[in-house]
């Protein structure tokens, strides 16, 4: 572990431990103002979800979310929506649904700026303190983060969205989304578990893959597994990542897979087990044990259309260990390394 | 002719890539007819679903682009994911479907289009010569069945047959671009060698590409092509996406392969080059020249940014091609060649 760099003290693994209880925050009080944002998009013929980076993810989960409510929704990247406006059209019979934790961010910005001038309902999602000009309702999450890797913030937004979904036709969820916070303290609790696997992986290229509504999950492990400790990691839909992308994988890497029980359990366990055979060790998280010899990480039962935001949890500590057992700092999205710094002040992100 | 020439020039990827300009002539002169009549289909649906698998599925989304530009509500889905959560599109006798399925008998295809036929939603196929797809409509046909795993023509044929299918429904500014396109992969088929030094370097080198818009695809399609072809680490992703999080574990001495065309997003990506530069890293530009780049770039005849992806793929095809052969794996059997790889694939099952 490197001792130049913060690991327990850092902001990633505070905030990591904060989210039981900012989702206990947002499901107790946050209700009524889901409830009128619910009612400004409820009419629409199509909902877009729209984001960067991890708040991509949350728009993608969200999409999810959405759709098991019934509704026509759609992610597309802030960056996509805001450039090309004739491939993403939008009209007076269609909502916007903008995630942007600091509401600051160039193209959020733009993206939000044309929601408000050409959708019929526009609300967005942020941290308490995030400026959305122009949006009708803006969700609240949490405070806003000081690490760059983004973790509570991104869980509060898919409960944002899952309140969205409750009220807009998914009541049935609203039950087991009550549950949440029990359930991420339990994963929490057992932080120590994941450490191992992470140690074992540290020194592998890593293969994360998940499927249906938990692709987005695998797709989150890359970014804090790579901002957070700097880990060659890639990310993709379980069975895109078999037809080609799983060609090179051999002994010298590393798998991890969501394993959630649904439609595409069976299949997600078949390919990750085919990782497991071509020698590369394998750890799996999600309610379903693929019992296929490596290690797994057990979350609570729960319905498909919820688990992202109990799977994305140990996915986080997984690269929180990583960063810790590599030596990494995981806040500060490398600008520690003046090259970095410098590189990055090139643009405005 | 060095050996690493002569591996490439045996492999049937490598002819399949060369083949590519026959391939696109014949294919437009054979299916317009097919063409028009896909079209009928397509023009009354309230949305387009465009739904395929790996490649295919990037030409699903390269698809949907197309036929956005058309004004049509089209929308990718990864036909696994259509075929397994069914009630979460309600594809519907109002709505038309466009499925890409090179064999048209690969398993998640073959039942999804089964499952859209059977809920009488109006199915235009993508497909080889030969392939079949049992109640579509009607079938576009792109190529002979391929020989190697590393589709090349047939998706680059699939992409295109899409575009002229576009062009049908109302995208009248592709038209005439889209007419030169043959003779435009021919020029770039004739500049290869190129390609190789980068091939080259890249041989110890991890490779992130990345591309914006439409050329999205054509980097993730890079990253399945090299993956397949040389068993090589690469990643591929939107140039945003990866700037936000992702790019962070970018080293120097990594290769950055960045498709820049002229475009909406253009300078947006140069901006993002620059920043892998400034990290140490090493730039190889398709497309349009970046100023302030130092690395080579692979330029590319300026057509309209929706169209870019037909020429944009042929360089990522031809460097996983060379790579495969300087690296000496074969691109052409998706490892089943090595029989732990065939038995662990074949347990799962295509």
């Amino acid at each position: 572990m490197g001792d130049a760099f913060p690991t327990t003290d850092s902001v990633m693994y505070q905030t990591i431990h904060r989210q039981p209880a900012d989702a206990s925050t947002l499901l107790e009080h946050g209700w009524a103002d889901a409830e009128a944002a619910a009612t400004i998009i409820a009419g629409a013929n199509r909902i877009w979800l729209t984001g960067i980076g991890t708040s991509y993810h949350a728009a993608l989960v969200g999409g999810w979310l959405l759709r098991f409510a019934g509704k026509d929704a759609r992610a597309v990247t802030s960056f996509d929506f805001a450039t090309y406006p004739n491939q993403y059209p939008v009209g007076s019979g269609d909502a916007v649904i903008l995630l942007a934790h600091t509401g600051v961010k160039s193209h959020s910005a733009r993206a939000l700026e044309r929601a408000a001038a050409q959708a019929g309902a526009v609300i967005s999602i942020g941290s308490e303190s995030a400026e959305h000009p122009g949006s009708q309702a803006i969700l609240r999450t949490c405070i806003r983060e000081t690490s760059a890797a983004y973790t509570s913030s991104h869980l509060c937004a898919q409960i944002r969205l899952a309140q969205l979904a409750v009220l807009l036709g998914a009541g049935n969820l609203r039950d087991e989304l009550m549950t949440l916070p029990d359930h991420l303290a339990t994963i929490i609790a057992r932080f120590a578990e994941i450490e191992g696997p992470a140690r074992e992986a540290s020194s592998r290229h890593i293969y994360a893959i998940g499927a249906g509504p938990n692709e987005p999950v695998a797709l989150e492990f890359v970014i804090k597994a790579r901002e957070a400790a700097m880990q060659q990691a890639d990310g993709l839909g379980a069975e895109q990542y078999f037809h080609g992308p799983i060609v090179p994988v051999d002994e010298n890497d590393y798998g991890i897979a969501v394993t959630q029980f649904g439609p595409a359990l069976e299949r997600t366990k078949a390919i990750i087990g085919a990782v497991r055979e071509l020698g590369a060790p394998i750890w799996t998280t999600g309610d379903a044990d693929p019992e296929l010899g490596g290690t797994h990480f057990a979350t609570p039962p729960i319905t498909e259309a919820l688990s992202p935001l109990l799977n994305v949890v140990p996915i986080q500590i997984f690269a929180y260990h990583l960063a810790a057992i590599r030596g990494t700092h995981p806040d500060r999205f490398r600008r520690e390394d003046p090259v970095y710094a410098n590189a990055f002040g090139l643009l405005t992100l | 002719m060095t050996d690493t020439d002569a591996r490439q020039e045996s492999q049937i990827t490598y002819q399949t890539i060369h083949r590519q300009p026959a391939d696109l002539r014949a294919m437009s002169a054979r299916e317009t007819g097919n063409i028009t009549a896909a079209a009928a289909f397509l023009k009354p649906a309230r949305r387009v679903f465009t739904l395929g698998i790996g490649s295919s599925h990037h030409a699903s989304q390269m698809g949907a682009w197309f036929l956005r530009e058309a004004g049509i509500d089209a929308i990718a889905v990864h036909a696994f994911d259509a075929l397994h959560y069914p009630d979460l599109y309600q594809i519907g006798k109002d709505d038309a479907a466009v499925i890409y399925g090179h064999t048209g008998s690969t398993g998640f295809t073959r039942k999804l289009l089964d499952a859209l036929v059977a809920a009488d939603v109006p199915v235009v196929a993508i497909g080889s010569l030969q392939a079949e797809h049992p109640g579509a409509r009607v079938i576009l046909r792109t190529t002979e069945p391929e020989g190697a795993a590393t589709y090349t023509s047939s998706h680059l044929c699939a992409m295109a047959v899409t575009a002229a299918l576009a062009v049908e429904l109302g995208a009248d500014n592709l038209r005439e671009p889209l007419t030169a396109i043959p003779n435009q992969v021919e020029t770039v088929l004739g500049k290869q060698a190129e390609i190789w030094p980068v091939a080259e370097r890249a041989v110890d080198q991890r490779i992130y590409a990345y591309g914006a818009g439409p050329n999205e695809i054509t980097a993730t399609e890079m990253m399945i092509k090299t993956r397949e072809a040389a068993f090589h680490k690469i990643d591929g992703m939107a140039a945003e996406q990866f700037l936000h999080g992702p790019t962070v574990a970018f080293n120097a001495g990594d290769l950055a392969v960045v498709i820049r065309v002229a475009g909406a997003a253009s300078e947006r990506v140069a901006a993002i080059a620059r920043v892998n530069q400034a990290m140490g890293g090493e730039i190889w530009t398709i497309g349009a020249p970046i100023e302030g780049i130092e690395g080579l770039c692979f330029a590319l005849p300026e057509v309209p940014e929706a169209i870019s992806g037909l020429l944009a793929v042929v360089p990522v095809q031809l460097f996983a091609s060379r790579l495969a052969a300087l690296k000496g794996t074969n691109p052409d059997r998706f490892r089943m060649d090595d029989s732990r790889y065939e038995a662990a694939f074949r347990r799962v099952g295509f």
